[in-house]
């Protein structure tokens, strides 16, 4: 039994060790940052400002916008990417000729570097050559739509970035979920004469909600995160009407170098995130 | 009755054919793109297929920096990969099967997971500059751990609760120590297990953007900082940026293949069964 305790800490201590140097030590180290002023090329000036850096954040109209995007993006997504991905998954349930290489096929958006991604649909929204806006063309509409450089379209080319990759995620994670429930309540249903729809609405939702549950968690949480598509389709723009919250830190960090706000706003960042998991979590659970 | 039956069917399998256009056709233009040659790839009205297809945008990737970026991209993400398993296989077991720490510690290495990356960049930065571990592949290797050990571990240990206690007990009974039936009788076992762990953090790696922008410089530069940082020299370089992209989904497209069984499984770590 002694031998397991110490086999139990010894397998264990090599990742511990490693996470606290990689994890733990920079998010002390952080808060120390974010209590200066540190400028990466100025380090000489660098003064000690007490909670100044989150203070300016409060009144800083730039960081609330990107948060503002932040929000609409994750908002407008995870929804988008739920209720396409449950169409999908509902088409998907039947058997159908080819299945077995549509379902692979449909994992690679979600695989693929999403800086790839971001080249992918570059090379679409290339407003010259844009293949999407010579379809639009063909069918009579204006084809000069500037999907990334026009700010009342920027925001949607991202989305339809994110609802690319993720849709297929959603999508797979309703499929498992609904292929493993129990079939007896279903058939059960249908001997009592429920339609496709109440059988839907009444047995099978209530039973996937748990699954349902952890989708729009992860989706939710990975979202917030956004930052590699925002850096190629948009980097942010056009002026700052793409920026998220991820992204703003970024540049406040690595761009202007100013790297106690920018800790500031990663540590605010973490803050909101942390609060909106333990609230999705406590109402999707329940 | 029999007619409505085949309009539905119909109709179900338009639906299908639109769902797959729509999330094919991205890729398809980039490969497509990849094969064109240069001057047809900026054109109106673009070429939906190329009549003239081409290696070019491959060998221009390769001999501009795209040779360099992929092999540190090798590198890291073998690296990474080989580590972070070895390191997922042991921890993991132990939180299995002796409930270290009890569920705070396995939770609190969960909720690495879920940290946002830009968290906990600058204070890397700036450690990794005192070291010396600016553009150095140890260097991005160390900083992709953050993504990939708590992911891991908390995946190999979901797959170690569903090997039976018993296995090792009756290897124990037939006297071997606790730790070489984890080697012999347990790993084995695992290997499935094992495997999608390590193909998992190979992706991680070889698609992780944030860290290796601000972490590498030149010398040690991954495939996705060249890509996203394509329109830096003379305006956009479609046809080059093409070939790489190509070539960067290479192994994702075949580690897909290999593993489809098990990507919704790991996607949600481990909470649905695909």
């Amino acid at each position: 039994m002694n031998g397991d305790r110490r086999l139990a800490i010894l397998l264990v201590v090599p990742t511990i060790a490693l996470l606290l140097f990689i994890v733990i030590f920079p998010m002390i180290y952080s808060i120390y940052i974010s209590a200066t002023s540190f400028n990466f090329v100025h380090r000489e000036l660098t003064k000690f400002v007490y909670a100044d850096n989150f203070v300016r954040a409060f009144t800083d109209m730039r960081f609330l916008s990107s948060l503002r995007n932040t929000a609409v993006l994750v908002g407008v997504a995870v929804t988008v990417e739920f209720l396409l991905g449950l169409a999908i998954a509902l088409l998907f349930l039947e058997p159908f000729k080819g299945k077995t290489i549509a379902l692979p096929l449909l994992l690679l958006p979600m695989m693929i570097t999403p800086v790839t991604v971001g080249y992918m649909f570059r090379l679409i929204y290339e407003v010259r050559t844009s293949p999407i806006n010579y379809l639009i063309g063909l069918l009579g509409f204006n084809r000069n739509i500037e999907w990334t450089t026009s700010s009342s379209t920027a925001m949607l080319s991202i989305l339809l970035v994110d609802i690319w990759e993720w849709t297929p995620f959603m999508m797979m994670v309703l499929l498992a979920g609904i292929v493993a429930l129990p079939r007896e309540p279903i058939e059960a249903a249908e001997v009592d004469g429920a339609s496709g729809w109440q059988r839907m609405r009444w047995v099978t939702f209530p039973m996937l909600k748990p699954i349902v549950a952890i989708a729009l968690l992860i989706r939710t949480l990975d979202a917030f995160k956004i930052f590699d598509s925002i850096f190629v389709v948009t980097f942010g723009g056009p002026g700052s009407a793409t920026e998220t919250g991820s992204f703003y830190a970024y540049l406040v960090g690595f761009r202007y170098f100013q790297m106690g706000y920018g800790s500031a706003l990663s540590y605010i960042l973490l803050i909101i995130i942390t609060i909106v998991t333990t609230l999705i979590a406590r109402r999707l659970f329940e | 009755m029999a007619k409505k039956k085949t309009v539905k069917t119909v109709v179900r399998y338009l639906l299908l054919v639109v769902v797959l256009i729509a999330f094919m056709f991205p890729i398809y233009w980039m490969l497509m793109t990849s094969f064109k040659p240069r001057e047809e790839v900026m054109v109106y009205p673009p070429i939906f297929v190329s009549t003239r297809p081409t290696l070019d945008a491959y060998f221009d990737a390769i001999r501009a920096r795209g040779g360099l970026v992929i092999q540190n991209s090798i590198m890291v993400a073998i690296a990474t990969t080989v580590i972070t398993t070895v390191l997922a296989a042991f921890s993991g077991y132990s939180l299995a099967r002796f409930k270290t720490g009890g569920m705070n510690l396995a939770f609190w290495i969960l909720s690495t997971r879920m940290l946002p990356p830009v968290a906990v960049i600058i204070p890397l930065f700036l450690m990794w500059y005192t070291l010396g571990l600016v553009d150095t592949i140890p260097g991005l290797v160390l900083a992709h751990f953050v993504l990939t050990v708590p992911f891991a571990v908390w995946l190999m240990r979901g797959f170690y609760l569903d090997i039976p206690k018993e296995l090792e007990e009756s290897a124990m009974v037939d006297g071997c120590s606790r730790f070489s039936a984890l080697l012999r009788v347990v790993l084995p076992v695992a290997v499935p297990g094992i495997a999608v762990t390590a193909l998992f953090s190979f992706v991680f790696s070889w698609n992780e953007f944030l860290f290796a922008i601000v972490l590498t410089r030149e010398a040690a530069t991954t495939m996705p900082v060249l890509v996203a940082g394509m329109h830096e020299a003379h305006g956009v370089i479609w046809s080059q940026m093409a070939g790489l992209s190509a070539l960067g989904m290479a192994p994702i497209i075949v580690l897909t293949v290999l593993a489809q069984r098990y990507l919704v499984r790991g996607l949600t770590l481990g909470a649905v069964r695909g």
